[in-house]
């Protein structure tokens, strides 16, 4: 196992390999999108208390699950590099950050949309809402770190401590709404339980494992690019450049 | 048709719920442009350097 890792961790064969994982993710997220665009505005019922309103959950809830996700994996690949040196962690954490603040501001915004008819506004300072605007500022934060050196070593090793240190958010986020009084309701999915009708339940996984696969597919594409500029010098860049392939 | 136009209206939530897909639609659609102009930015620069190298 550790030999297929260390095999595939070497940038040439992950752009060969890359390639063809690509449609893999592709594929998988625009039909799962589409099944489950259809599921969530079509098949599931409305909510007995919010009305159809909780349509929005269908985005904003894998939006948000996608923020902290994506966030785990950018300081795991980021911890990867710092302690084996692996150049394609700290490529995954690169253009992980990115990805993960588009989601991020995807679940605030889409939540603000949500909260407004719910709650009468659009905003608060509460905690669940107030930790996930924090983590936008952590991808920001980490984008400029990482975008700060010229050197790249320098800069995924600054950047991935700071990663680092910012996790201690993810449980924070996750259990604001336990933790302090939330106008944010309660965690309905959960490992040991779930607490909504089947058809909501299905629609909230389509999109969420459609969105899984989006964020392979976009890793994938540009950690290719990422690895083409980094490893500029080789002769098997080169001859990828000067040969016409993509 | 009209069954779908009238399952897709969602009464007095319909603009929140629009917004919403629309916002997540854009959001993806930045994403993809992005990784796709990155791409190009990525291969052009490389050929200027391999092109002045030689």
């Amino acid at each position: 196992m550790w030999k297929w890792i260390q095999a595939f961790a070497s940038p040439q064969n992950f752009y060969r390999i890359s390639e063809k994982l690509i449609p893999w993710f592709a594929y998988p997220f625009v039909i799962l999108t589409l099944i489950g665009l259809y599921w969530g505005l079509v098949v599931s019922p409305a909510d007995y208390q919010q009305g159809d309103s909780v349509r929005i959950m269908y985005v904003h809830v894998p939006a948000a699950w996608m923020s902290l996700m994506i966030y785990v994996i950018m300081a795991l690949a980021g911890a990867i590099g710092l302690i084996w040196q692996i150049k394609l962690a700290n490529v995954v954490a690169a253009v992980s950050a990115p990805i993960g603040a588009a989601f991020t501001f995807l679940a605030l915004v889409t939540g603000a949309i949500w909260g407004k008819p719910m709650w009468g506004t659009w905003w608060v300072w509460d905690a669940r809402l107030t930790s996930e605007l924090i983590l936008l500022f952590l991808y920001w934060a980490y984008m400029s770190l990482n975008n700060a050196f010229d050197n790249h070593k320098t800069a995924a090793k600054a950047s991935s401590i700071l990663a680092i240190v910012g996790l201690v958010n993810i449980p924070i986020i996750y259990y604001s709404v336990e933790w302090w009084n939330s106008l944010h309701q309660g965690a309905s999915v959960s490992v040991t339980k779930v607490s909504m009708h089947s058809d909501m339940f299905i629609a909230l996984m389509l999109i969420s494992f459609a969105f899984k696969f989006l964020y392979g597919a976009l890793v994938l594409m540009r950690a290719r690019d990422e690895v083409l500029i980094r490893e500029q010098n080789s002769r098997w860049v080169k001859a990828i450049i000067t040969g016409g392939q993509r | 048709m009209m069954g779908l136009l009238e399952a897709l209206s969602f009464d007095k939530y319909t603009y929140y719920i629009w917004v919403s897909y629309f916002l997540t639609f854009a959001t993806i659609c930045v994403l993809l442009y992005r990784t796709k102009s990155m791409h190009k930015k990525a291969i052009t620069q490389l050929r200027i350097k391999y092109a002045r190298d030689n």
